[in-house]
């Protein structure tokens, strides 16, 4: 069991998320955009942090980088529904940015739940 | 008997005493016997004492042997002698000459019996002769140490002594001195032998005066030996009628008889020359305080304007002046110091104050003792020549800042015809021009011709040849290598002069006419370029020129016109009738207007017009004209007319491009939208496969629920893939490039497709060998054509069918380019071309076909946006891609993809 943050400005994406965590039995805190995800991570202190990259307020490739500045080795999960950086998806952008996994939108439970048993393995191994 | 005897004997004896001094007699063994006489008297000496002595024995060492050797043999061979004299070795201090005479006697028998004879005392006697023949050696010897000639002829006039001076003075008569010689003959041989000069043409007069001097008792006369000398010949006689003749050589003292007569006369003319030259002379004595003037002559006067009387007493520096150069007066002063000779110019003035520039000559006269006594002084008026030299310098100035400002180089050339010309002068330019000195141009006459170019030598030389013998004016143009190695053009302009002496003088101008050469070459060349353009133009260009009375002519009509008109270009220049003949009669109004605005208003024009050409093909020409009006009221058209035909025909194709530019636009704004919501549907997609999945795993596996949950999931996944079509054909961005090979992209496609595509369905692929690369992101290429190859499958469907891709380099045409891709430039491209043999499509579906969520396959076979995804990629390559298509025949999709280096060029032009 793992302490989830899930940032995601869609509230069907998070209500998804729920179920999904709650499947493989996580706790979890929501965030609605960059800027609570922030602060819900000093107060919450996850194990992995799940997040959406196209939001408003705090977009998720700068949350990534904040978050990273903060705690250098928790798990990050970027989830994206479409757009490209340049030459790059978005969510190859995430990967650069420090976001340990990627995933596009729609995706399914299993692998969700996959890397966030083995990231947290992962990351509870490294010392 | 012996009484008598004995008389007789004593009688001898006395006549012998009487005779003289002694008698003496010598037995057979002659030794001497017996002496009578004075012999002790005379000699001194006791005859006892001689007794029994041998000649031999009485001979001293002071006779010289032969003398006694002669009286021995006599002695010897009993022969009587007579005169022997000797000196006897008798008492020492006394040293008595006797002369002996004797006569050997001998028994009646004939014995041997000695000799008897007489003897006398000769010292006195044979020292006096010795004496006098040493006087008479040294006499002679005197007489041959003297040059002066000494001939002793006897009363005979027979020659009896000379002296070798004599001999060698009448040289042209020496073999015949010899003693005895007769006067007359010796002075008559030498008439004859041509030797007395004064004697020649007038011999026997000459010889009788020779002769009445010579016996005169005494004459002197000179007389010109044949060598030139001059000899004075003196004769006196002697008591014994003889003749004394002294021959004294005067030739010296002749020439300087004659010098001294010379310089007296020379000293009359010296006077007069001082008196009467032009030049000015002063004397100066240099004992007097400050070196006056003791002397001036007329020409001093004439030069200076001062009076002799005006001058005398006072120092030469009052000719001086304010120009005179001091330098040259401290010379002169420096000069009179060490009394040595000096000169110089000077610039004087005259009395009356005008210049007087002279060279001035000084010269010190010493006396015997080395002192000097005066100075001289010569002026020469050298003003003229200054003056003229001052003149000549300034027009030399003159001529050469007029050569020095001439673009050229100025000559002047002098030799013989046939023979090497020399430079006489050359001009400062020379440097400039050739890299040369003028001085290494004077000194280097064949410089010049050995620097022409050797292609250009004969053109020179038969240029030169020509001109010496016409004497006409020629020029040439040359190459030449000049000093630094560079190639110009000379030209060359020169007169040929005949001078006096025989030789031809070229006086000339040499220009480096290189730029000149240069420009004019390339006015030809650009001429032929124009000509070359003209006529390489798809047009007739022309010029027209238009005077103010309206008449008109064509200046130039290009090549093309017949090809283009059918009209030659004469034809059309002067068919005033051309317009009509040509022109489709509903346009000539139209036309006419136009030409009108040209003509009269000097307006541009351009006019397109439908018209027949002289083979009566049916043609559209475009006429563009751009009147000028010149300066003279004439107007000049220039002007061009082209064959527009096949624009014409081709501007219904044109409008077809610009649909399907329209369309291209259209399929992107569509992506864009796209884009736009692919977002928000995966979003929406996230529940439903997630949540769906989540239920799926919570219901039992016989649950009636689990089949709809699985359409639900089926539909969401199509949703899911339709929006990743949309993304990709939304993307903007340039893709992810790199140089890759066409032929191996399409390979790595079929491939792929070989696995899928069912057997009925054969892909032929023909790749062009060694291509360019293109810039692409060959992932998305193999895309492209497994897409076009799947559309194509499905287009034949169940039927048997072919596949064609093939891959080759085509050259793209602008226009279409242009008109497809908005903006990509011509050039090199790939083309790829995938042939179906299918079914085809209709106009209206080939039109619409690159539009996104159009497609002709039936529900659940495509989601429409394959062709629109494909035509996304190649436009964001910068590439076209072309679909043509007819019904029941088939479909090709042409894709055109700019090679690397096309690629480069469009991004460097945007
Ligand atoms: C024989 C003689 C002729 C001379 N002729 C001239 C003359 O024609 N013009 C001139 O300027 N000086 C002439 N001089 C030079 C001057 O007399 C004087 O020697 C010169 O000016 C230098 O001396 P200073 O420095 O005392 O003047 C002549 C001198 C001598 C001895």
């Amino acid at each position: 069991m793992s302490r989830i943050l899930v940032i995601d400005d869609d509230r069907i994406v998070r209500e998804t998320l729920k179920a999904i965590l709650t499947r493989g039995r996580h706790e979890f805190h929501f965030a609605n955009d960059g800027r609570q995800g922030l602060a819900a991570f000093t107060e919450y202190k996850p194990d992995l942090v799940i997040t959406d990259l196209l939001m408003p307020e705090k977009e998720g490739i700068e949350t990534i980088r904040d978050i990273r500045r903060l705690a250098a080795k928790v798990p990050i999960i970027a989830i994206s529904g479409g757009g490209r950086v340049g030459n790059m998806s978005f969510l190859q952008v995430a990967e650069q940015f420090g976001a340990n996994r990627a995933f596009a939108k729609p995706f399914e439970p299993k692998e969700i739940l996959q890397a966030i048993d083995d990231l947290v393995a992962k990351a509870a191994a490294t010392p | 008997m012996a009484k008598e005897l004995l008389e007789s004997e004593e009688r001898q004896r006395h006549f012998a005493e009487a005779t003289s001094d002694w008698y003496w007699e010598m037995g057979p063994d002659l030794r001497l016997t017996r002496f009578g006489g004075r012999y002790r008297e005379l000699l001194g000496v006791d005859p006892a004492a001689v007794i029994g002595k041998t000649r031999e024995e009485l001979l001293g060492d002071s006779n010289p042997p032969e003398r006694w050797q002669e009286h021995l043999d006599d002695l010897k061979h009993r022969r009587p002698f007579r005169g022997f004299t000797y000196q006897p070795q008798l008492t020492k201090g006394k040293r008595p000459y006797c002369r002996l005479s004797g006569k050997p006697f001998f028994a009646e028998d004939g014995t041997f019996l000695g000799y008897r004879g007489t003897g006398q005392e000769v010292t006195a006697e044979v020292l006096a002769e010795q004496e006098a023949r040493s006087a008479r050696r040294l006499l002679f010897d005197a007489l041959e140490q003297s040059d002066n000639g000494f001939v002793l002829f006897d009363a005979d006039d027979r020659l009896m002594l000379w002296n070798s001076a004599y001999a060698r003075i009448h040289a042209s008569t020496a073999d015949l001195i010899t003693a005895g010689q007769r006067f007359e003959t010796l002075i008559h041989t030498a008439v004859v032998r041509r030797s007395i000069p004064e004697a020649l043409g007038r011999e026997s007069a000459w010889l009788e005066e020779r002769l009445a001097a010579h016996r005169a008792a005494r004459s002197v006369h000179q007389e010109q030996a044949s060598d030139g000398r001059w000899i004075r010949i003196q004769e006196t006689r002697l008591a014994d009628g003889g003749y004394l003749g002294i021959h004294i050589d005067v030739s010296d003292a002749v020439r300087r008889e004659a010098e001294l007569r010379e310089l007296a006369r020379k000293d009359a003319l010296l006077v007069a020359a001082i008196s009467t030259t032009h030049s000015g002379i002063i004397i100066t004595d240099p004992t007097l305080p400050d070196n006056p003037i003791i002397y001036a002559n007329p020409g001093f006067t004439a030069l200076t304007g001062y009076s002799a009387e005006e001058v005398l007493g006072r120092n030469c520096r009052f000719l001086q002046g304010p120009g005179t150069d001091r330098k040259d007066i401290s010379g002169i002063r420096q000069a009179v110091v060490e009394a040595r000779p000096f000169g110089a110019s000077l610039l004087n003035y005259r009395k009356d104050g005008q210049p007087l520039y002279l060279d001035v000559n000084i010269s010190p006269v010493l006396d015997g003792d080395g002192r000097v006594t005066h100075f001289v002084g010569v002026q020469t008026d050298v003003t003229a020549s200054v003056l003229a030299k001052e003149r000549l310098r300034e027009s030399e100035e003159r001529l050469r800042g007029i050569a020095a400002n001439i673009p050229g180089v100025i000559y002047q050339r002098v030799g013989k015809p046939g023979g090497a010309f020399r430079y006489t002068y050359v001009s400062d330019r020379c440097l400039e021009l050739s890299g040369y000195t003028a001085e290494e141009w004077l000194a280097e006459p064949l410089l010049t011709r050995n620097s022409v170019v050797p292609e250009f030598r004969a053109a020179f030389d038969s240029a030169k040849h020509a001109a010496l013998k016409t004497l006409e004016p020629a020029e040439v143009q040359f190459q030449v290598v000049n000093k630094s190695g560079a190639r110009r053009w000379w030209r060359s302009l020169f007169r040929p002069r005949q001078l006096s002496n025989g030789e031809i003088q070229l006086d000339g101008v040499v220009f480096d006419v290189t730029e000149s050469v240069q420009a004019e070459e390339k006015l030809r060349e650009s001429e032929e370029k124009l000509r070359s353009l003209a006529s390489n133009l798809p047009g007739v260009i022309f010029q027209r020129i238009i005077r103010p009375d309206g008449s008109a002519y064509s200046t130039y009509v290009s090549e093309r016109c017949e090809e283009i008109t059918g009209y030659t270009a004469t034809e059309w220049a002067n068919d005033r009738d051309i317009a009509r003949r040509h022109i489709d009669e509903t346009h000539l109004a139209r036309f006419r207007a136009a030409m009108r605005k040209a003509r009269c208003e000097a307006l541009p024009v351009e006019i397109e017009y439908p018209c027949t050409n002289k083979d009566g093909e049916k043609k559209w020409f475009q006429l563009k004209i751009q009147p000028r009006k010149l300066a003279t009221g004439d107007l000049v058209w220039d002007g061009v007319l082209f064959d527009v035909t096949h624009q014409k025909l081709a501007d219904g194709q044109k409008a077809e491009l610009e649909a399907q530019l329209r369309q291209a636009q259209k399929i992107e704004a569509i992506g864009t939208l796209a884009g736009g919501i692919a977002h928000d549907i995966n979003n929406t997609l996230v529940p439903i496969i997630a949540l769906s999945r989540l239920s799926l795993d919570a219901l039992p596996e016989d649950h009636s629920d689990r089949e709809s949950l699985h359409t639900v999931l089926d539909a969401a996944y199509r949703a899911r893939d339709l929006v990743a079509e949309i993304l990709a054909f939304s993307r903007k961005e340039m893709p992810r490039t790199e140089p890759v090979q066409l032929g191996e992209i399409v390979k790595k496609a079929h491939r792929l497709l070989a696995a899928t595509l069912s057997p009925n369905v054969a892909i032929a692929l023909d790749v062009a060998d060694e291509m360019e690369p293109v810039q692409a992101d060959g992932n998305q290429l193999v895309q492209v054509i497994m897409n076009l190859c799947t559309n194509a499958a499905h287009a034949i469907g169940r039927k048997h069918g072919e596949i064609a891709i093939t891959v080759d380099a085509v050259q793209a045409d602008h226009v279409a380019a242009a008109g497809l891709s908005g903006g990509i430039a011509a050039g090199g491209f790939a083309r790829v071309r995938v042939s179906d043999n299918g079914c085809g499509m209709d106009p209206r579906t080939l039109q619409r076909v690159f539009e996104p969520f159009f497609t002709t396959k039936g529900v659940g076979e495509g989601t429409g946006l394959g062709l629109s995804v494909v035509h996304g990629i190649i436009r964001s390559h910068r590439g076209v891609i072309t679909a043509e298509s007819e019904v029941g025949r088939g479909t090709t999709f042409t894709i055109l993809l700019p090679f690397a280096h096309t690629a480069d060029q469009q991004i460097a032009a945007a």
